[in-house]
């Protein structure tokens, strides 16, 4: 074995023990060997780059499985790290820009139900002024059980109101007419208000409810009859509110949706379509419904494609967004976009048709499907697909 | 599913004779094992990547044909190189004009032959590339075949030998000397890489 070969044995580590202790001293001594043995690396490293780089042209792949009637599986590209890299952000920009997005509808609509809420106390007060009880011309202020801080804040709130408005609330009520009452009156439907001072204000430490003579022309639809008002009575009916407060519950804005396709090539050459094949175009996709129309969703679809008679599998992960539009006898104009990486590349869908609602929950849909594939390794290829969609929607 | 990866060259072979599907995975597989080396060795042998193309298409259809036939293959990549070679010599043979064409093609567009659009942008190695290329190519065909045999497709000796021919012994002297070829011509450069 020539030094040439030694050397090269030594790079590959492959060199007897001997061999090699005999060699590392004879590197050690001469300078000429060390200066071989550095270019032998380089062209050990150059052979190891191109075994990597040298392919067959894909078309010549193609065309030789095409003569021998198979059909070739993509094998996991080797030492595809760039691509890989490139998924791989994409992924995260995209997850991280959906989170961005999810969060920020939340927000929104967190803050959205602290308006409802504030609406909702400020009815419960008004309810709570309310609660007084006519029983022939004399109306009992039923004592309310709510605690002394809520009262105050109800008195705050009372602050509050502009004085024009309670001077048209008290009318056909003299203030000064009857000091008992505290510039408290009854409005049309026979209920206690409130009524400002002179100075518009009204004293915070509001004075007990206390019985109050009315006089005869005061309310003029007020029951006549005396009401027996049962020990049980709810002091407070909210009934109106309850299906507000419960349905803001947030799993409610979330919904899944299974989708099956089925496409027919349009631009790859020597595709004639495939069979229906279920199983290798389906699509999972979990939306939020951030509006009454459109729905924003993380989906994960599993497609077959097909480039120079290669046929792809992607699993792709990515973002949706949907719509739906204005129902009629359940039937709605809906549609989706789906955008999404995968080990190969990217894959779009664009799909459109109608929605039709067959239960509160459930809703199916049938439309046409846009499916572009593309393939971004080394030459950029793609692959499209036109076809019919079917999918079902869960609502919660 | 069988994961047929893990099947040896010998049963992948018998394999090629069952039907569909189990057929088709077996091609696949030893495709993907061996088309990266039987390709680097048409290319350097010929010099020409649509020639390459062809030699390598040929040699596929006939192994698989071979195969089917019931011929045991116990190692595809010689069997393979040895079809791609046969084929070369006929054709040099039958027209002696065209290897003129190949040998001009081989030396003047050497850096179009390698394919380069991976995602590889380190222009110092696509220069030890280029480089290693060169120096190959510019090597007498004997000397050329034996280096990528052993180098690029690592073929043993032995299968060399088979291969071309000839005896191990001179099959590791073409490999000697075609290294030390590389290797000086290499040198004037390699220091400008390093």
């Amino acid at each position: 074995m020539n030094s040439d070969e030694t050397l090269i044995d030594l790079i590959n580590n492959v060199l007897p023990e001997a061999e090699r202790q005999k060699m590392i001293a004879g590197l050690a001594g001469s300078k000429v060997l060390r200066d071989d043995l550095s270019v032998l690396i380089k062209m050990e490293h150059g052979i190891k780059l191109n075994k990597e780089d040298i392919a067959e042209p894909e078309e010549v792949s193609a065309a030789l499985f095409n003569k021998l009637g198979y059909n070739a599986i993509p094998a996991v590209p080797e030492g595809n790290v760039p691509a890989s890299r490139f998924n791989l952000s994409v992924v995260l920009s995209l997850a991280s820009s959906l989170i961005l997005l999810v969060t920020v509808l939340l927000f929104v609509e967190i803050n959205k139900d602290t308006v409802p809420n504030q609406k909702f106390i400020n009815h419960l007060a008004a309810g709570f002024e309310n609660t007084a009880n006519t029983i022939g011309n004399k109306i009992i202020a039923q004592k309310s059980s709510v605690k002394p801080e809520t009262k105050n804040d109800f008195a705050a709130d009372r602050n509050t109101i502009p004085p024009k408005k309670k001077k048209y609330i008290a009318s056909g009520i003299n203030p000064g007419q009857d000091k008992t009452n505290s510039g408290n009156g009854v409005d049309s439907a026979g209920l206690t208000v409130l009524v400002p001072d002179d100075t518009n204000t009204v004293p915070s430490n509001e004075p007990e409810f206390t019985e109050i003579e009315l006089k005869d022309n005061m309310i003029d639809n007020s029951i006549p009859v005396e009401i027996a008002i049962p020990d049980n009575l709810p002091v407070l009916s909210i009934s109106e509110e309850q299906p507000a407060i419960k349905g803001e519950s947030i799993i409610d804005d979330f919904s899944l949706e299974f989708g099956l396709s089925q496409g027919y090539y349009i631009n790859t050459s020597g595709i004639k379509g495939t069979a229906f094949a279920p199983y290798e175009n389906t699509a999972f996709t979990i939306y939020y419904d951030f509006s009454r129309f459109f729905s924003l969703g993380l989906s994960f679809s599993r497609d077959i494609f097909r480039i120079d008679n290669v046929d792809y599998r992607p699993d792709s992960y990515g973002i949706a967004m949907s719509f739906s539009g204005q129902e009629s006898a359940g039937f709605a104009p809906a549609g989706n976009i789906f955008i999404g990486v995968n080990e190969p590349g990217a894959l779009l869908k664009i799909n459109t048709g109608v929605s039709y609602r067959a239960s509160p929950n459930i809703s199916l849909f049938l439309g046409l499907g846009f499916q572009d594939f593309f393939h971004l390794s080394n030459n950029f290829k793609d692959s499209k697909k036109i076809g019919l969609v079917f999918s079902i929607k869960y609502s919660f | 599913m069988k994961n047929y990866e893990l099947y040896s060259d010998k049963e992948l072979v018998g394999l090629l004779r069952k039907k569909h599907p189990v057929c088709n995975n077996a091609f696949n597989i030893l495709y993907g094992r061996y088309r990266k080396k039987l390709f680097s060795y048409c290319l350097f042998l010929c010099g020409n990547r649509d020639y390459a193309s062809d030699l390598f298409q040929e040699a596929w259809i006939k192994f698989d044909a071979s195969a089917k036939k019931g011929t045991e293959i116990e190692k595809p990549l010689p069997y393979l190189i040895s079809i791609s070679r046969k084929a070369y010599l006929y054709n040099l043979r039958k027209e002696s004009a065209r290897s003129k064409i190949i040998e001009c093609d081989c030396n003047e567009n050497l850096e179009d032959i390698i394919d380069y659009s991976s995602n590889e942008n380190d222009i110092e190695k696509k220069e030890l590339m280029n480089l290693i290329k060169t120096a190959v190519g510019n090597l007498d065909e004997h000397y050329r075949e034996a280096f990528v045999l052993k180098r690029f497709d690592e073929l043993t000796y032995g299968e060399m030998s088979e291969i071309c021919g000839e005896t191990v012994d001179c099959m590791k002297t073409r490999v000697s000397r075609a290294t030390s070829m590389v290797k000086d011509y290499l040198k004037e450069y390699i220091k400008e890489l390093i």
